[in-house]
């Protein structure tokens, strides 16, 4: 995206999730291309797009993960969900069936996600779209009752899509937990901590 | 002219290096302001000598340090007088006479045994000068050189006034060859210390020293002289008779980690000294044939208890060890197992992969499910090192730990008799010896199934778990026979095939691979996937085949059928009904077919697999990931025989057909894309006669291979998060045993965090902090528990009173605290002690311990050693003189007899004082 002469202080992997036909490929692809495509083909297991982008400073490289949404391609779902530090998981505002489904998927995050502090941000999708039948309050509600982020968007106007990665990303960054494992997350004190007189002193 | 009159000396070259020298000193001596009276210092606070300055002078070439040491109170309230007490009152002239300080100390006869600074126990003085070399190779090299030097420093302190003794040592300050000096002008006090390899038996009791010191200062023994005043230390070390602990294996002690000493008992002596305080020269006697020194009637004992072999190891640190570097390997365990084995291990021709294969396909499968029952159980595997027989039944034990394992049980009764074969053990030591295997395996029955903190290892009760403790149980129980550990692993994976082949479980598995266990419990997990897709295949094969012979009866019984319920084998592959008619032939009605699993995928393949999908471009990479659903395809085809596209993405996508218009989703029209292109070309074939996605055969070979392939070192590095787990787990249960504090338990979990991480991230430096904690922590209970049965025994040996529970375990914390101490910490702290009176209860205890009522009067005078201080009031030089107090510190040891002499003279003969 923006300086990419500097290396990137991670990697970072961003996992797209969500019922088939919300336009996840399509999300995916106004982020990393800027292209829109009304008849984007169903995606078949899973596909990826690698860019970088510039959060506060700090470049970063993206491999987003963007899945198949039908219930057929689930049964690989553990090896999309390893070491993935960030999940997008999508509605279709004019879909009640695909937000109803939320539950179900936020159960699968947790389920299968490696990582304990895994960012979470629900995306509603098509906002563009006239025939809308979940609301942005119900979306919030949701996304709030999860403790996941929240943004409404549309790949077809490019409405919330950057913010959308833009503000997961900074929020992964925040945890460097998550994406930083050369760095001691522990470390025993000096040979007195653990050592002394007191190692004993039960 | 007058400018002539005036000259300036400005060549030094005549002041000699000594002078340069005497000329720094008297400039460190002014610095600290050291001239006149020095304070006397309180007796009822506690101090230490404690070095807090530091000068560097040289004299030529060399460099000399001067330490400043002085006294600090312990206690930071009593802060130390900086002045001496100054004596400004005309009054108060002359009745009161400010007293020269070292004198008043060397006095001291308190200055004793309770006192752990060198130079208070040496010489008296707790405030000095210390010349000494600054580094090795300027030493001051004999005494006429100290002398020189001395000489030279005596002439600074008088013309200073300085009452401060100043120290210098000759050769290396380990040596500890001293020579002092002290004076207030009038008086003097000479230091000096001997130190002699081996001193004359004629001088090592009390008796000879102390006409030793008495002819020292140059007098003829007489009635009419002071007595003088004595205190002395003996030490002496006694062994604990203990014979070694002797591991009695069970069932249950097998199936939980080991704990407990590596080779021996942490502590086999017990080290008491004993200390006599102020006692006159004639109330107690020792000589060459008699001695008072009683140790059970000492004013008080300093007790320590010791390991003479210089290792107090645990066993944890054997289990952790081969995850260290440095740790001597008693095998090559880079090798492969089997190798390792040698002669103990024949192995059979074993058919190679593709035969493998061939063998388990489906034409064979008959012969796969009713054949090769009843194989005798010997037919291949090892014969030794250890019984083949103890090993079988251990793997079997691994397998499955529930119910009886009455082989296992006969065959450590075996192991249990062998092992005490060979030497008598009276009944005192095997009820000893039951003691300690109670203490050491200790279990909680409460013990949670979760682990402290979720470490990426196999789960408690997989197989993979026990499997993990059995090796590194082989390990230590077994240490004499460094084969057994790749012997027990030989036999896991000849069982291993065994129950592969007969289909039964061989792990624990819940819905698909947990991801969150280790690599290797994710492969045993696999195997176990593979058995029961074999066994779902082989039932699929079956039911085909009968579904064959009946196919004529099969469509007059659907129609009785609810659409939900699970269709009869058939030869369609269809397994129920869709609830809907196909598009293709509206009067048909739709199945939905049985469909493949795909593949289960351990971390190691997902990497794999992503890998190769990243290398690929976005066709290949589509075309890789069609597989599933071209099988679906296939199998809808074969299920539904009219049906049509839109009828398969009614079943697979239903988002992508629109019921109430009967139309297909636009994405789903774009002409020629690969779902239109796949559903052209799929055949009907049903999923029985279709290529496998998830070849449970190929890939349960492959881990076979892995297996039998795998060296030690492999073997041990699969087993390393789950081991670690074990231990730190296994060390939480057995401090339970006696109830830890609650900053102790935040401890284990905060080292179980570390562990989680490094389990997590493979960390190797994680992984070793855990280790150290681990092996330092079990090593301290080895200790606590050695002394809690110690004790017990000493309990049960004494007469009443009984020494109570909290004082036996006040002394077990100290003691322990002691050996802590001197196993790890730096010397700059001060040593704990433990000090007793010898008839307390806990003194008698531990008399009762290390038989301390049984030391014979030879015992008693040639103790492992002996310390006197001798002071004596005596007038010297002539007997016109005031009395001086005069001291001497002996200190024998085995190898090393040290005198200290502090001598006074009631007159000053340095002719410095007059210079």
């Amino acid at each position: 995206m923006s300086d990419d002469s500097s290396s990137p202080l991670t990697t970072l992997k961003i996992l797209i999730i969500g019922e088939s036909g919300v336009g996840k490929s399509s999300l995916m692809l106004r982020f990393v291309d800027d292209v829109f495509d009304p008849e984007q083909a169903a995606t078949i297991g899973v596909d990826f797009r690698v860019t970088s982008m510039t959060i506060d400073g700090n470049r970063v490289k993206l491999a987003i993960w963007d899945t198949a949404g039908q219930e057929r391609f689930r049964t690989l779902t553990p090896s999309y969900y390893r070491g993935a530090q960030g999940v997008i998981c999508v509605y279709d505002v004019t879909s009640r069936s695909s937000f109803e489904k939320l539950n179900h998927w936020m159960t699968e995050v947790d389920t299968y996600c490696t990582n304990d502090n895994v960012i979470k941000m629900m995306v509603a999708n098509k906002i563009d779209m006239p025939n809308r039948t979940v609301t942005r309050e119900e979306g919030l509600k949701f996304a709030k009752r999860h403790r996941t982020l929240f943004i409404e968007a549309s790949a077809k106007t490019k409405e919330g899509v950057q913010c959308t990665f833009e503000e997961l990303i900074e929020k992964i960054i925040q945890t460097p937990d998550l994406w930083d494992n050369d760095r001691p997350t522990f470390r025993l004190g000096q040979p007195t901590d653990t050592s002394s007189g007191n190692l004993c002193g039960c | 002219m007058e400018e002539n009159t005036v000259f300036e000396i400005n060549d030094f070259t005549i002041v000699t290096e000594m002078e340069h020298f005497g000329a720094a000193f008297e400039g460190i001596i002014q610095k600290y302001e050291f001239a006149g009276r020095r304070p006397c210092l309180a007796d009822d606070i506690k101090y230490r000598m404690v070095v807090t300055d530091t000068n560097v002078i040289s004299i030529g070439e060399n460099k000399l340090r001067i330490d400043l040491m002085q006294p600090v109170p312990l206690n930071p309230e009593h802060a130390l007088p900086q002045t001496a007490p100054e004596v400004t009152d005309d009054e108060t002239e002359d009745s009161y006479f400010a007293p020269f300080t070292v004198a008043e100390e060397i006095a001291n006869t308190k200055h004793g045994f309770e006192c752990t600074d060198s130079f208070v126990l040496k010489f008296g003085i707790r405030e000095c000068i210390i010349v000494s070399p600054n580094d090795p190779t300027c030493r001051l090299t004999d005494e006429n050189q100290v002398n020189t030097v001395m000489g030279n420093i005596r002439t600074v302190m008088h013309s200073c006034r300085c009452e401060v003794p100043v120290f210098c040592y000759i050769k290396d300050e380990s040596l500890d060859m001293i020579a002092g000096y002290a004076s207030d002008g009038n008086s003097s006090y000479k230091f000096s210390s001997v130190v002699l390899r081996n001193i004359n038996n004629r001088h090592c009791t009390m008796h000879d020293l102390l006409n030793m010191f008495k002819e020292n200062l140059g007098t003829t023994i007489s009635a009419f002289h002071e007595e003088v005043r004595m205190s002395s230390r003996f030490t002496h070390i006694v062994p604990l008779k203990q014979n070694d602990y002797l591991r009695n294996h069970t069932v249950d002690s097998f199936g939980v980690l080991a704990t407990g000493p590596s080779t021996s008992l942490p502590f086999d002596t017990l080290e008491v000294a004993a200390t006599w305080r102020f006692f006159r020269e004639n109330s107690l006697t020792e000589n060459r044939g008699h001695s008072d020194f009683d140790i059970n009637y000492a004013n008080h004992w300093s007790v320590k208890i010791r390991s003479t072999k210089g290792s107090l190891f645990g066993v944890f640190d054997e289990i952790l060890g081969v995850y260290k570097e440095e740790t001597r390997k008693a095998i090559r365990s880079d090798l492969n197992c089997a190798t390792i084995m040698g002669k103990h291990y024949t192995q059979k021709d074993l058919p190679n992969a593709f035969q493998k294969l061939t063998v388990n396909s489906a034409s064979e499968v008959k012969i796969g499910k009713h054949g090769e029952v009843g194989k005798p159980a010997d037919e291949d595997g090892t014969n030794g090192p250890m019984s083949p027989v103890l090993m079988r039944s251990w793997v079997e034990y691994i397998f499955n730990n529930q119910g009886e394992h009455e082989v296992l049980s006969h065959e450590l009764n075996l192991l249990n008799a062998a092992s005490m074969s060979g030497e008598q053990y009276s009944e005192e030591d095997l009820v000893n010896n039951v003691k300690l295997d109670t203490l050491f395996n200790y279990q909680d029955p409460k013990m949670a199934n979760s682990f402290l903190a979720p470490y990426k290892c196999a789960k408690k009760r997989t197989t993979t778990w026990r499997l993990s403790v059995a090796l590194a149980n082989a390990r230590v129980f077994l240490k004499d026979q460094p084969r057994a550990e790749p012997q027990l692993w030989i036999e896991f994976l000849l069982a291993l095939r065994k129950k592969y082949e007969k289909m039964e479980t061989v792990e624990y598995v819940n819905n698909g691979i947990d991801h969150l266990q280790c690599a290797f419990s994710q492969k045993m997990q696999m195997l176990q996937m593979c058995i029961d897709a074999r066994q779902k295949r082989h039932k699929m094969f079956d039911s085909a085949h009968s579904a064959s012979n009946t196919s004529d009866e099969f469509f007059d019984a659907n129609d009785s059928f609810n659409a939900d319920t699970t269709l009869e084998p058939n030869n369609e592959g269809r397994l129920k009904l869709a609830g809907m008619n196909l598009v293709g032939n509206p009067s048909e009605p739709m199945y939905i077919p049985i469909t493949q699993d795909s593949c289960p995928l351990t971390d190691e393949m997902i990497d794999a697999r992503n890998e190769h999908l990243f290398s690929l471009d976005e066709e290949e990479r589509v075309n890789l990931q069609m597989e599933l659903v071209k099988s679906d395809m296939q199998s809808f085809k074969a299920a539904n025989p009219d049906s049509v596209f839109a009828d398969f993405l009614r079943w697979h996508s239903p988002k992508d057909y629109d019921e109430a218009t009967d139309s297909i989703s636009e994405r789903m029209l774009i002409p020629n894309n690969v779902w239109i292109r796949s559903w052209e070309a799929a055949q009907p074939i049903p999923v029985a006669s279709q290529a496998r996605i998830f070849n449970d055969t190929k890939i349960a070979e492959e881990i076979f291979e892995l297996f039998n392939a795998a060296t030690l070192d492999q073997v041990r590095e699969w087993m390393k998060p789950s081991i670690f787990a074990a231990t730190l787990e296994r060390l939480t249960e057995i401090q339970s045993s006696y109830g830890v504090s609650e900053e102790k338990q935040k401890q284990n979990v905060k080292i179980a965090k570390v562990l989680a991480s490094a389990t997590m991230n493979k960390s190797a430096s994680e992984y070793d902090d855990v280790a150290r904690y681990c092996s330092q922590v079990e090593m301290i209970h080895n200790m606590k528990v050695h002394l809690i049965q110690l004790f017990q025994n000493a309990k049960e040996k004494m007469h009443p009173p009984h020494p109570s529970e909290s004082d036996v375990q006040a002394a077990i914390k100290q003691l322990v605290n002691i050996a802590v101490h001197n196993l790890w910490e730096d010397s700059e702290e001060e040593e704990p002690e433990l000090i007793v009176k010898p008839q307390d209860p806990i003194g008698r205890a531990l008399a009762s311990m290390g038989k301390l009522n049984e030391l014979t009067e030879q015992q008693l005078i040639k103790g492992h050693r002996k310390e006197y201080i001798f002071i004596w009031d005596f007038k010297r030089p002539s007997t016109t003189t005031l009395p001086m107090s005069h001291r001497m510190y002996a200190d024998l040891r085995q190898d090393k007899h040290s005198l200290y002499f502090a001598v006074g003279n009631d007159c000053n003969f340095s002719n410095a004082s007059f210079l």
